[in-house]
């Protein structure tokens, strides 16, 4: 079937039940997410406005968690996408529209009549595809300007590809946020789906107005309290000659140190001393004093 | 230039905690931190705040040993580790 991996959203269905490491996200940065993208949606009915059946425009959805393999698993030979990485981050993502929706816009483009049952088509010719790819590369603009607005980072390294397995950028147990547009009503078949790193939910800056008689309120406090800090949780560091650094290779293996001197560090910046004990599996970091240790430690 | 020395940390998580809850950490918290399931425990040997390998931790002989799976970054999608916080004052309850 074409375009089952983004067919049969409804928004009741963004219900599931618990898994150990799905992400959570914060009622406020969902929000500003939405706002993104609901404004990303926009930008996309404008810019493809030629492309779109008269007077149609593209709906943001909404947003969810999902694992790749489940979304790789359903993949199919008629979606088309575009795969990205957000510049100065390992994050990555990628950009899937349905195979009735890019027969739309290849049909509009091109000026031919719709050829009725869509599923009896045969696959999109090269020429077909370029049309295709073009708009992506279009939709791929906008949306880069929409996250460089939001914080998260311009897109880089964009390129094509016929399926998701071929990616390269995640394995399948990977969660990603995965947004959902449509084209025409709930039910269509004409869909888009934006997929990335879940990591990015951490980089969207939240939004927060402050009047200036409210300077010093509850208000900046709780956006400061918000702000995500990439920490680090380091066993220990060595001083190594950039000689041996370079002759690092897989297989190589180090003895570490056992955790008794841990600490955890804000980039190269020490926030304090941790005790870290290893069971196999997890990591158990138990703090061990506050405050910021003197340099050098 | 080759004999300079540079210093490499061995980085066994990296996560992402709101401000909030990082000035609020008090001696006896545990941070809870466990790779995603299928997903093999790695420590990340960082250079200036880059990766410059990921290694696969084992428990051998009661030592810690990483062996070096791969040059570079992680791919994609594994940047932060997941984690829970488990505060003392609430454990003793």
């Amino acid at each position: 079937m074409a375009s089952a991996v983004i067919d049969g959203y409804t928004p009741e269905r963004g219900e599931s039940k618990y898994e150990l490491w799905r992400p959570i996200i914060r009622a406020q940065r969902r929000a500003t997410l939405e706002r993104v993208h609901q404004n990303l949606a926009k930008d996309w009915s404008q810019r493809l406005s030629e492309l779109l059946p008269q007077g149609e425009r593209i709906e943001f959805e909404g947003l969810g968690f999902e694992s790749f393999g489940n979304l790789s698993e359903t993949d199919s030979a008629d979606c088309q996408s575009a795969v990205f990485t957000i510049k100065e981050t390992e994050f990555g993502g990628f950009l899937l529209v349905s195979g009735e929706l890019a027969r739309s816009l290849v049909e509009t483009r091109l000026g031919v009549a719709s050829g009725g049952d869509r599923d009896q088509r045969i696959s999109l010719t090269r020429i077909e595809r370029a049309i295709v790819h073009e708009a992506l590369n279009g939709m791929l603009a906008s949306l880069s300007d929409s996250y460089h607005a939001a914080g998260i980072g311009s897109l880089a390294v964009i390129r094509h590809s016929e399926r998701l397995k071929d990616t390269l950028l995640f394995v399948p147990q990977d969660y990603l946020v995965v947004l959902r547009f449509r084209l025409g009503p709930p039910a269509s078949p004409m869909r888009v789906m934006l997929a990335a790193s879940s990591s990015i939910i951490n980089a969207v800056r939240d939004v927060v107005v402050v009047n200036g008689d409210h300077r010093g309120s509850s208000q900046i406090h709780d956006a400061a309290a918000a702000v995500p800090v990439e920490v680090d949780i380091v066993l220990g560091t060595w001083s190594v000659p950039i000689d041996d650094l370079l002759a690092l290779k897989p297989g190589d293996s180090i003895v570490l140190p056992d955790g008794t001197d841990a600490w955890i560090a804000a980039r190269t910046v020490r926030l304090g001393p941790v005790q870290v004990e290893f069971d196999g599996r997890r990591v158990l970091a138990e703090v061990k004093r506050r405050g910021r240790s003197n340099a050098g430690d | 230039m080759r004999k300079a020395r540079v210093e490499l940390s061995a980085v066994l998580s990296r996560l992402t905690v709101p401000m909030g809850i990082l000035a609020a950490l008090q001696p006896g918290d545990r941070l809870e931190v466990e790779p995603p399931i299928g997903a093999d425990p790695i420590v990340r040997l960082v250079v200036d705040g880059k990766t410059v390998a990921v290694a696969a931790v084992s428990e051998r002989d009661g030592r810690l040993l990483a062996t070096i799976v791969r040059l570079g970054s992680e791919p994609g999608g594994r940047n932060s580790d997941e984690w829970q916080l488990r505060k003392k004052a609430a454990e003793a309850e």
